[in-house]
């Protein structure tokens, strides 16, 4: 039997899109008032290598968000609209229909509905009644490619069926306005918002996209408070070490011989990286780590500049510009690597 | 040897106390002569925070390039000291 296939990746963003100089001036009144030398709070904010972001409200309407609850309820509203435009244009490209999907995958780490955004979009893009649902909270960054391999694990169970794997992030509405922290300033320069969508389909399906013949979890002991979240009464507020690049570089080299070794492979084997798009530090952790060539990773890089970091749609973001590019040939293998809360990592091999 | 601070350097020194205790990791005890990023652990986001907080508690703005020959709490708290003058003379 064949392995599961990623026939298509579709993606939304929101419409309202902000550069770095209109947030900054957006959010420099805040930091004012706890901060002396705002031009050096503006630097950090730059220092993240992002030139804008998609928001997924005008950016006059964040104002107004002044609890959890309001932030919440935009999120549920625009992650639905968002969701559902990511999860159309991903099943037109693999030209199939809302009722050929068998189970839908959903994840997020920015906000919370019940019932499930996948629930929801079950009635709004009419799925069938016997769809199955899985949403998953609290993967973080590591779950676009998480959920890529958990799909794929369900497709390899059920090779006649077919799987959409949702990824909805709206950052933008976790942002603690009033945490001033260094921290969190140089967060609200990274994180954007945006939905990408996968369909992975089991071997016994046609198949039009690369082939997922393996995946590789990697947990990693005692790092919990690397990243995450800390829980408030005005929602959701970011943990992000500066440890992050340094475990990455620790780690992911020896993880992917690891994964690779398994299926009798070796780095050089892989044409494609699609790395999660975590930050500069990130990227090039990545890049040294694996010893990449200049360039290996420039989706990745001009995906971060574009639309900035967006938690677990990031690597399918990625990945949806290396299948539209069309530059992979039948026999190259990629690799699509995400890390995230756990700290974890999450390895998908894919064959073209 | 332990550095001479003039008195000014001393009361930077304190405040430099109290935000390592209050925002980094630990070491109230920070001595003149102690090498800031060893003692206070320091990587790129804790070295911004306390650069962030040292302006703040100051109200000064430190240049970066005098900021990189740092070394030394001594070091930043002749800096912090001259900066504060240079505000004033301006």
């Amino acid at each position: 039997m064949d392995a599961p296939s990623v026939a298509a990746v579709g993606r939304a963003l929101p419409k309202h899109y902000a550069d770095q100089a209109t947030l900054i001036a957006a959010l420099k009144r805040h930091w004012a008032r706890r901060h002396f030398n705002l031009d050096r709070l503006e630097e950090l904010h730059r220092a993240v290598g992002v030139d804008g972001r998609y928001l997924a409200l005008p950016i006059a309407e964040y104002e107004a968000l002044d609890s959890f609850e309001k932030s919440n309820a935009a999120w549920t509203r625009a992650a639905l609209d968002l969701g559902e435009a990511a999860s159309r244009d991903a099943l037109a490209r693999a030209g199939l229909q809302p009722r050929d999907v068998d189970h839908i995958f959903f994840v997020t780490v920015t906000g919370l509905a019940t019932p499930s955004i996948d629930a929801r979009l079950v009635n709004r893009l009419g799925l069938r009644s016997d769809v199955k649902r899985t949403p998953i909270f609290g993967l973080g960054c590591v779950a676009g490619a998480a959920g890529l391999a958990r799909a794929a694990d369900y497709a390899r169970a059920f090779p006649g069926e077919t799987a959409l794997l949702l990824s909805v992030e709206l950052c933008s509405l976790t942002l603690q306005r009033e945490d001033v922290s260094v921290a969190n300033i140089i967060a609200s320069g990274l994180f954007g918002d945006g939905a990408a969508a996968a369909i992975v389909r089991g071997g016994a399906c046609a198949a039009s996209g690369p082939r997922v013949p393996a995946t590789r979890s990697v947990f990693y002991p005692d790092t919990e408070d690397v990243m995450g979240w800390d829980f408030v009464d005005s929602g959701f507020k970011v943990v992000l070490s500066p440890r992050v690049p340094e475990v990455v570089r620790a780690h992911i080299g020896r993880d992917v011989d690891a994964f690779l070794d398994g299926q009798r492979l070796t780095r050089a084997r892989l044409r494609h990286i699609i790395a999660h798009t975590g930050g500069p530090k990130v990227l090039q952790a990545f890049e040294a780590a694996l010893d990449l060539p200049p360039g290996a990773l420039e989706r990745s890089w001009h995906s971060l500049r574009t639309v900035g970091n967006l938690s677990s749609a990031s690597v399918l973001f990625v990945l949806g510009d290396l299948l539209d590019a069309r530059v992979a040939r039948p026999g190259e293998l990629g690799l699509l690597a995400a890390m995230g809360p756990g700290f974890c990592a999450e390895l998908v091999l894919l064959a073209w | 040897m332990v550095t001479e601070l003039s008195q000014r350097e001393r009361e930077v020194l304190d405040g430099l106390r109290h935000i390592a205790a209050e925002q980094l990791s630990g070491a109230a005890e920070l001595g003149p002569d102690d090498d800031l990023a060893a003692t206070l652990e320091l990587d790129s986001l804790t070295r911004a925070t306390l650069v962030v907080a040292v302006e703040d508690r100051f109200r000064v703005m430190l240049d970066d390039d005098a900021l990189e020959r740092v070394r030394t709490a001594a070091d930043l708290c002749r800096l912090v000291a001259r900066a504060e003058t240079e505000t004033f003379a301006r």
